[in-house]
């Protein structure tokens, strides 16, 4: 009987160096940050002789294509199109007034960058978290509570705007990145 | 403990606060990250009809030939979206300079009144205590 027990906790030390090396051997699966491009450094194409990290720049013209989307399809009566969230935006830009546009394009880049894996200090995100920033009597920018459906066309938008940039809706990539706005839906829709 | 040495306690205990505060907020103004592309605005362009693959093309080119005007062109059906460093240029002067030689039909978007006039933002009321104390503390600083 002691020798059976000798036995079976040498094969579950055996077992666990096995798997324990095993795990050491996977190589790491790259961050969405790194698919994107990463931390190398390239071109800024907004702002003439200035660098940007190649990660921070794809989301940032997520993050733009998005805004113009939304932008686009702003019609004045017009239900579910996310102009409701955007029109004090809109408003504010019209009248001349762009620093809570710049702000929001900042932030929500930001954002995905840190998030997804550029943790660099350039990508810092200093904004409210998701819940707060999303909750009318915390954030007095949020004139009303986002929905469901809301929020199904926020991310058909990004897709949108991903695809627009050169992530085909049919990768990893494009899923990971769903996935991510998805694990912020319980956040936002309050 | 006599009364001048209390005032002593208190007062190094003000100047000591004061330090405090005073690093804490020379470390905010140092360490904070400025905002990328502050001066971007964003306009709209609605064309009269849907605009062909050529056409986006042609928009897009001149658009980006167009000083002040960024990278980021989203065009849908017949609108046309873009961002623009407004300390270079403004909607107006970039909407002439598109039209300029050119036989499309178009004109520049204006947020509609319905949308505009909608006080979602800010909530809190125009003509509370705390909205004018707000609006002179930011007054004093900016």
């Amino acid at each position: 009987m002691k020798k059976y027990s000798k036995l079976a906790l040498y094969a579950l030390l055996a077992g666990s160096t096995a798997l324990t090396a095993c795990k050491k051997e996977e190589p790491e699966a790259p961050t969405i940050y790194e698919r994107l491009g990463g931390e190398t450094l390239v071109d800024d194409p907004d702002n003439p002789g200035q660098m940007i990290e190649a990660g921070r720049l794809s989301f940032r013209k997520v993050v733009n294509t998005t805004v113009g989307l939304i932008v686009a399809d702003v019609q004045a009566n017009e239900q579910g199109n996310l102009g409701a969230h955007f029109a004090p935006l809109l408003t504010e830009v019209g009248a001349g007034n762009t620093t809570n546009l710049a702000i929001l394009v900042d932030n929500l880049t930001d954002f995905f960058s840190y998030n997804t894996g550029g943790t660099n200090a350039v990508n810092t995100y200093t904004g409210m978290n998701m819940a707060d920033a999303h909750n009318p009597s915390k954030n007095p920018r949020m004139g009303t509570t986002s929905t469901n459906a809301n929020y199904d066309k926020f991310v058909g938008y990004v897709g949108a705007a991903a695809v627009q940039n050169g992530v085909a809706a049919n990768t990893e990539l494009y899923s990971d990145i769903v996935a991510v706005l998805e694990s912020l839906r319980s956040d936002i829709v309050q | 403990m006599n009364i001048w040495k209390k005032v002593k306690i208190a007062a190094l205990s003000v100047l000591v606060l004061f330090v405090v505060l005073f690093a804490v907020l020379v470390h905010h103004i140092v360490s904070v990250q400025p905002i990328e592309n502050a001066s971007i605005q964003i306009s709209r362009i609605d064309f009269d009809a849907p605009l062909t693959d050529s056409e986006t093309a042609a928009v897009t080119e001149k658009l980006r030939s167009i000083e002040g005007v960024k990278s980021d062109i989203i065009v849908k059906k017949n609108v046309v979206v873009y961002y623009h460093d407004n300390t270079l240029t403004d909607s107006r002067r970039v909407f002439a300079q598109l039209m300029d030689g050119s036989s499309f039909k178009a004109r520049p978007f204006q947020v509609p009144a319905a949308i505009a006039s909608k006080q979602v933002c800010p909530v809190i009321k125009k003509d509370s205590f705390k909205y004018k104390f707000a609006r002179f503390i930011r007054r004093v600083f900016t």
